[in-house]
């Protein structure tokens, strides 16, 4: 029988290759070839090999692959969220690296501490209308909470979303430095 | 794209996202404090291995079954590619095959992830249920591994789907298996990853297999606690 797990694995990562292929633009074909990457990537099999390196997409991430299928991007722009993905994923990297002290990848299965630091990041989300922003943190605690992540870091954040949120943040640089010369 | 969400579905979305802080703390574990168990792990000299767990090119795991009898898995010698993962259990005849137990296919067929090849096993009997956790290498050996487990119930006979564990935050590319199981006093084990220089850090797993908590080094024995 498939396991939810796999199943979610699997389609969640077909959704998100099929957001980046339309990340271009692509007019009135975006959907189109949306739809059909994503089924491309799960006949071809590039779903399951991103699978296989990146893990499940975290819920964060297929929230906002949807959100951008749907053409309904969070409004407020991206560089502070980006910012705040980075600086989660490169802490994650530097403490387990030993370059921090105390093991921040383990506090997710036990995640008392990450659910208090999300408490006033909600209500920060609220108080601005960041409406988006918050349905996709809940999805993430819901994802959490009904079992398909052992740990919250995996719920919230992704190789591959810290990756694109990296490449966001160079990109809005590079605009920024070539609009002052 | 502007977004001009009304009132009413701020505050629905803030109803949800506190629902789902809710839910996730009801969801957190909240296990005792991690003892190891003064019970030894199984160990098997080299030389009761059968000849073809002894040639693997990783250390194949030995583990003891509620029945007294010993069980080996160990992954094949030959092309890494095609190399699957395979357990015999040691009766009053001698070694008895039980055949494959894992291969790239079956974690593909389960996992749907794709692996370049297979690499060491961990076997554990616990009670009736035998656990098996192996590697599963998606770029190579050298550049990380995934680790799956599975289940038997029926003594080794048919296995559950395996399951990928959330075991780091670097999806396919995380640390390989380390070498010993260590048991809990809470019925519990904890399963070491590689580190140079020896095991640990250690994921913790309850009774039921499930991932609950990663330490950075062995707790000290209940025993201990205890004098």
């Amino acid at each position: 029988m498939i396991s939810l797990h796999a199943a979610y694995g699997l389609l969640g990562q077909a959704l998100v290759c099929g957001a980046l292929a339309a990340l271009p633009g692509f007019g009135i074909f975006r959907a189109r070839i949306a739809l059909a990457t994503t089924a491309v990537s799960l006949l071809v099999g590039i779903a399951p090999i991103m699978l296989a390196v990146f893990g499940p997409p975290s819920a964060t991430l297929l929230g906002l692959a949807l959100c951008h299928l749907a053409g309904r991007l969070p409004a407020g722009g991206a560089t502070r969220p980006a910012l705040l993905i980075v600086g989660c994923g490169g802490a994650l990297a530097l403490a387990t690296a030993g370059g921090l002290p105390g093991d921040l990848y383990a506090l997710g299965y036990r995640p008392w501490p990450l659910l208090a630091a999300l408490l006033p990041l909600g209500l920060v989300l609220a108080w601005q209308g960041r409406t988006a922003w918050l349905l996709i943190l809940a999805g993430a605690l819901f994802a959490y909470a009904g079992g398909l992540f052992a740990n919250l870091w995996g719920a919230l954040l992704d190789p591959l979303l810290i990756g694109l949120a990296g490449g966001a943040l160079l990109r809005a640089g590079l605009f920024r430095r070539r609009r002052t010369t | 794209m502007t977004e001009q969400p009304g009132n009413l579905l701020r505050w629905l979305a803030l109803a949800l996202f506190g629902l789902g802080l809710a839910a996730a703390g009801w969801r957190t574990p909240t296990p005792p404090p991690a003892m190891l168990s003064p019970a030894p792990a199984a160990h098997l000299a080299g030389d009761d291995l059968p000849a073809a767990a002894r040639a693997s090119p990783e250390r194949p795991s030995p583990t003891r079954l509620a029945n007294g009898q010993a069980a080996v898995a160990w992954l094949e010698n030959g092309e890494a590619e095609s190399a699957g993962i395979r357990l015999v259990i040691r009766d009053a005849t001698g070694w008895r095959e039980m055949g494959r137990i894992a291969s790239r296919e079956s974690t593909a067929a389960a996992a749907f992830l794709h692996a370049q090849r297979l690499g060491r096993p961990l076997l554990w009997a616990e009670g009736g249920w035998l656990h098996l956790w192996y590697e599963a290498h998606p770029l190579g050996s050298a550049a990380g591994a995934v680790l799956m487990h599975s289940v038997s119930t029926d003594g080794g006979r048919q296995w559950t789907n395996a399951r990928r564990l959330d075991s780091t935050p670097f999806g396919g590319l995380g640390p390989r298996l380390g070498e010993t199981l260590r048991p809990l006093a809470d019925g519990g084990l904890l399963l070491p990853l590689a580190q140079a220089g020896g095991d640990g850090p250690w994921l913790r797993l309850s009774v039921t297999g499930q991932l609950i908590d990663r330490l950075p080094a062995l707790p000290v024995a209940a025993a201990e606690t205890t004098r």
